[in-house]
């Protein structure tokens, strides 16, 4: 179902709750993100990041709240757990606006890296072989990684698999792009390689991304917008700019502290 | 001291003539001449290991994909027959299906009765196999796919169970061996399988030993050899 939009809202999300058992972890989050915006979520860890990123990949479900999705309604369930459920057609419609990037970058094993890529676009979209096979060289080019094409996940290091994740992502033509800490498991020098292809990204891609990131320095290259939540909450957002040099929440000044003192 | 009445001295000289017998107690040409028999049975006792094995394999599969439904009459229904076949004796099972499946209209012969048998009790261990298989793949392995838009069913199949069968590959050819060394029950519902074949040569010729050896001896080889294929399919498949 079509829901208006005043501006160009893709991601909205109101007043979610979400709790796993007794614990809280979302309570009436709010959260608006523009067409083509790069945001970066930061905050300490079991602050409810991932979790956001997992209901947005219809991952995880809430308990209550409204979330639209490129104008389409995903949950829109009232406090008394009353409200519209969406139908399994709508959830995969969109589904496929959103792409999502792991940690643990969750390769197929037993596929080489080109029918990791071309397995969701053949039987997914229903490209033919040809097709998909022509469009991962493309994406495998954009990370760097043609050379890798027949390999299987188990010859790739670290940054390459996270970089054959992110070609599988986007080959699927996600207008929604989510990268869960895509370089926390990763050494320095990978999570570098890593990083420089998602900046290449960002720049050539009018892609909403949204980034869960440790790499304070990352996310203010990469983002137009920060937003620093904590215990399922935002604490503060803005930009950059404002967010790393002109906090204005003490909570926010002593966390980008003990962030930037660890690295 | 007696004379020994004619009778005693028959039965002396009966049981001489026992002794030179006995002291070649393996008669070599005997037992090559039972050995074109007893091959013919051994392709009856490969074969209904194999279409029982398939069977098996195939139900066991489908029993793990029920119990892992979310819903409540599948999960029932699978976790019934499975603990149903699980703890009755194949034996027992195989007498039902012979004596029970005519008088519900449906006719076999005895082959294909012991093939279900073996499929269907067979079917109720390899199920559990099959659940470890595929709890053992990463939770996150269902979570990428989902995030791909796979439907359930392509995720299951191109995704999940090419990670869950090489890890059950040695349980899957126990299980073979086990069925392959079970066979000889189709015997009570006369097939011709490997024993009932020796057993009826014994019989005929009153002598037992070279074919109850030779059968001792082929099920050695076969089980020898498909814990060598298992060994290399193991190798083969692994990544
Ligand atoms: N499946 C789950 N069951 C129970 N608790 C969970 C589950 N997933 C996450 N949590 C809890 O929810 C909280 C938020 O988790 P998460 O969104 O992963 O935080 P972050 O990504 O910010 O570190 C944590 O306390 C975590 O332990
Ligand atoms: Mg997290």
């Amino acid at each position: 179902m079509a829901i208006e939009t005043q501006s160009n809202r893709i991601i909205q999300m109101q007043k979610v709750c979400k709790r796993y058992g007794a614990l809280t972890v979302l309570q009436n989050l709010d959260i608006d993100i523009e067409s083509s915006e790069k945001v970066a979520l930061i905050g300490p860890s079991g602050s409810g990041k991932s979790t956001i990123l997992r209901i947005l990949m219809t991952l995880e479900s809430i308990d209550s709240g409204r979330v639209v999705i490129d104008g389409e309604s995903l949950y829109d369930i009232h406090e008394d757990s009353t409200g519209s459920s969406v139908s399994k057609q709508q959830v995969s419609r969109i589904r496929a606006k959103v792409g999502m990037v792991f940690q643990s970058f969750n390769l197929f094993p037993h596929m080489s890296v080109l029918r990791n890529i071309t397995e969701a676009p053949i039987h997914v979209l229903k490209l033919s072989r040809e097709e998909a096979e022509q469009q991962a060289v493309e994406f495998l080019d954009l990370v760097g990684l043609q050379d890798k094409i027949n390999a299987y996940p188990a010859q790739l290091s670290g940054g390459q698999k996270q970089r054959v994740a992110i070609a599988r992502a986007l080959a699927m033509q996600p207008k929604i792009m989510l990268f869960d800490e895509i370089t926390s498991a990763l050494d320095p020098e990978l999570a570098a390689e890593v990083l420089l292809v998602l900046k290449n990204l960002a720049r050539k891609t009018d892609r909403t991304m949204l980034m869960v990131t440790h790499q304070m320095h990352f996310a203010q290259e990469f983002a137009d917008r920060i937003i620093f939540m904590e215990q399922g909450k935002i604490v503060e957002q803005g930009s950059p700019e404002k967010i790393f040099n002109h906090p204005q929440k003490e909570r926010t000044r002593s966390f980008l502290k003990t962030v930037l003192e660890a690295t | 001291m007696h004379f020994r009445s004619s009778s005693e001295i028959g039965t002396l000289c009966f049981l001489r003539e026992r002794l030179t017998v006995n002291e070649n107690i393996f008669d070599w040409a005997f037992a090559l001449s039972l050995l074109p028999k007893l091959l013919d049975a051994l392709i009856i006792t490969v074969t209904a290991t194999v279409m029982g094995m398939a069977l098996a394999m195939l139900l066991g599969l489908l029993w793990a994909v029920l119990k892992k439904s979310k819903q409540p009459v599948m999960y029932w229904m699978a976790t019934t027959i499975v603990e149903f076949f699980r703890s009755t004796p194949l034996l027992v099972q195989v007498y039902f299906l012979f004596y029970v499946l005519p008088d519900a209209g449906l006719r076999l012969t005895p082959f294909q009765t012991g093939v279900l048998a073996l499929g269907i009790h067979y079917s109720a261990y390899l199920a559990e196999v099959y659940r470890a298989g595929i709890e053992s793949v990463p939770k996150a392995q269902w979570e990428a796919a989902e995030a791909l838009n796979f439907s359930k069913g392509h995720t299951f199949k191109a995704i999940i169970l090419p990670q869950a069968l090489p890890p059950i590959i040695p349980a899957l050819g126990n299980y073979l061996i086990a069925m392959f060394k079970d066979t000889p029950m189709l015997s009570a519902i006369t097939v011709l399988e490997l024993l009932q074949t020796a057993k009826i040569i014994g019989a005929e010729t009153f002598r037992y030993t070279e074919p109850l050896t030779l059968v001792g001896i082929l099920f050695l080889i076969l089980s020898l050899i498909s814990a060598r294929m298992i060994r290399f399919m193991e190798k083969r498949y692994g990544y």
